[in-house]
């Protein structure tokens, strides 16, 4: 028996993975180490569907049959442990060390956490479908729910129990949501769009102090002396790689740097999803964290490159998100910007945003105005496309 | 007139959004499929729901394109 491909991780990239390899004809040995002990699940629903209250089951990539006649062995409950890449082994929690003759990385990503609200029961981070439906029991009508960080998953959470009549005060350090990426004015934007729907928003202040009683967190006391009192805790201040499995191997654990394919430094070790850094055509340099669409792809490009198959062409990956029943998507890499022109009004949530740097075009995003995003994209990879010397 | 379902390749992301809207029109393989037809509302709704907006919808009669 040959040794088998190992795709550690459970998450998107690595269903994708899988996908790819058995759809490509590779008829050997597969093996799929999930953490979670779910069956490999899409986590863009966690936040809105899912947080909503429809069905848990609507999550799943496949129905539970389906690894074991596309003959996946899938280890639930089970994480990479170590990796020995000059033996070509890694070491799973549930005791065994797998020779592979490929591996795949996608262990993904874990919440950052809030060292003082630790030890509450009624605090939340959102990552897992476990996550959700805990999160899920603590949203309803007239229910006090402090959302810390407004990054995507704070932002969704917070329009999701809105919708749900529940009370919400979004609280971020920064002087507007995403501004680090987006700037001030379009975080401005999203600031507004929360204020609009009765959202209570605070901002540049952090929790200083928590005021906790039987039941947990009552209240949280900001930096600038504001008292929050609430009934529930969510947490979304960004992720970090879950990735300290590869400590002792030579790969990066903040994001393993990959070529185009998914290709690692050390030999037939691929990665993909948040655990990767592949290189951002925009940004010019290797960034770890892309998004789903970037997940995907990733995932079965580098099924495709473990089988020596040409991985296809690779575009710019889009992002959406979904709040009040508004598409919001976007594409490039804001950061890099120096000037953003608006297309359409602001207050009417109907917009395109273009980023530019020395006049050339590095992001957009689209608020209510899905019908641009194929000009959009079709702009950035032009831009990409240019030669480097025009691209200051 | 006859509306028609055409998937950009390259930026599809075989979300799946189209397939479970619309199982008769699109199938969800490395990227969407279009392998059938139906409803012209059903058509324009499962086009609208693509988070990357990869649906484009046709008039097979004119080549108007319809959506987006």
């Amino acid at each position: 028996v040959p040794d088998p491909i190992v795709i550690a991780g459970g998450g998107l990239a690595g269903q994708r993975a899988v996908e790819t390899l058995r759809r490509s004809g590779h008829d050997g040995p597969v093996v799929m180490a999930c953490a979670e002990t779910h069956r490999p699940y899409d986590r863009p629903p966690l936040s809105k569907q899912t947080l909503s209250g429809e069905d848990a089951a609507d999550v799943f990539f496949r129905a539970p049959g389906w690894y074991e006649e596309h003959d996946v062995e899938l280890r639930l409950g089970v994480r990479a442990t170590a990796l020995a890449s000059g033996e070509r082994r890694v070491a799973l929690s549930d005791g065994s060390r797998l020779r592979y003759t490929s591996l795949l990385i996608a262990t993904g990503s874990r919440p950052r956490r809030l060292a003082a609200l630790e030890g509450h029961d009624n605090v939340s981070y959102l990552r897992t479908l476990d996550d959700a439906l805990a999160l899920r029991g603590a949203i309803a009508e007239g229910r006090r729910l402090a959302v810390i960080g407004a990054g995507f998953v704070g932002q969704e959470v917070t329009a999701t129990a809105r919708a749900a009549g529940a009370e919400v005060t979004l609280i971020e350090s920064a002087p507007a949501p995403l501004i680090d990426v987006l700037g001030p004015l379009l975080g401005g934007w999203f600031s507004r769009l929360h204020v609009e729907e009765g959202v209570e928003v605070l901002l540049g202040r952090q929790v200083q102090r928590v005021i906790a009683g039987s039941g947990g967190v009552r209240a949280l006391h900001l930096s600038d002396g504001t008292v929050v009192a609430t009934d529930h805790v969510l947490v979304g201040i960004g992720v970090e790689p879950d990735l300290g499995w590869l400590a002792g191997s030579r790969l990066e654990l903040n994001g393993v740097r990959v070529d185009d394919c998914g290709r690692s430094d050390a030999p037939d070790v691929y990665a993909a999803g948040d655990a990767a850094a592949p290189l951002d055509p925009v940004a010019g340099r290797h960034l770890p964290g892309g998004h789903w669409e970037s997940a995907a792809r990733q995932g079965a490009r580098g099924a495709r490159a473990m089988l020596g198959l040409d991985p296809g062409r690779t575009g710019p990956s889009s992002f959406w998100t979904d709040q009040y029943g508004l598409r919001v998507q976007y594409l490039g890499h804001a950061p890099l910007h120096d000037e953003v022109s608006i297309d359409g009004e602001l207050e009417a949530r109907d917009f395109r945003a273009t980023f530019t740097r020395g006049g050339v075009p590095v992001a957009v995003l689209l608020v209510g105005r899905p019908h641009d995003l194929p000009d959009a994209r079709r702009l950035i990879a032009e831009a990409v496309a240019a030669p480097a010397g025009a691209r200051s | 007139m006859t509306w028609v379902a055409v998937i950009d390749e390259d930026a599809c992301a075989a979300h799946g959004d189209c397939a479970e809207i619309a199982p008769e029109v699109f199938e969800i393989d490395d990227v969407a499929r279009v392998v059938g037809t139906g409803p012209e509302g059903l058509l324009l709704a499962a086009a609208e729901a693509c988070p990357s907006t990869a649906i484009r919808i046709v008039d097979g009669d004119s080549g108007d394109q319809l959506y987006p």
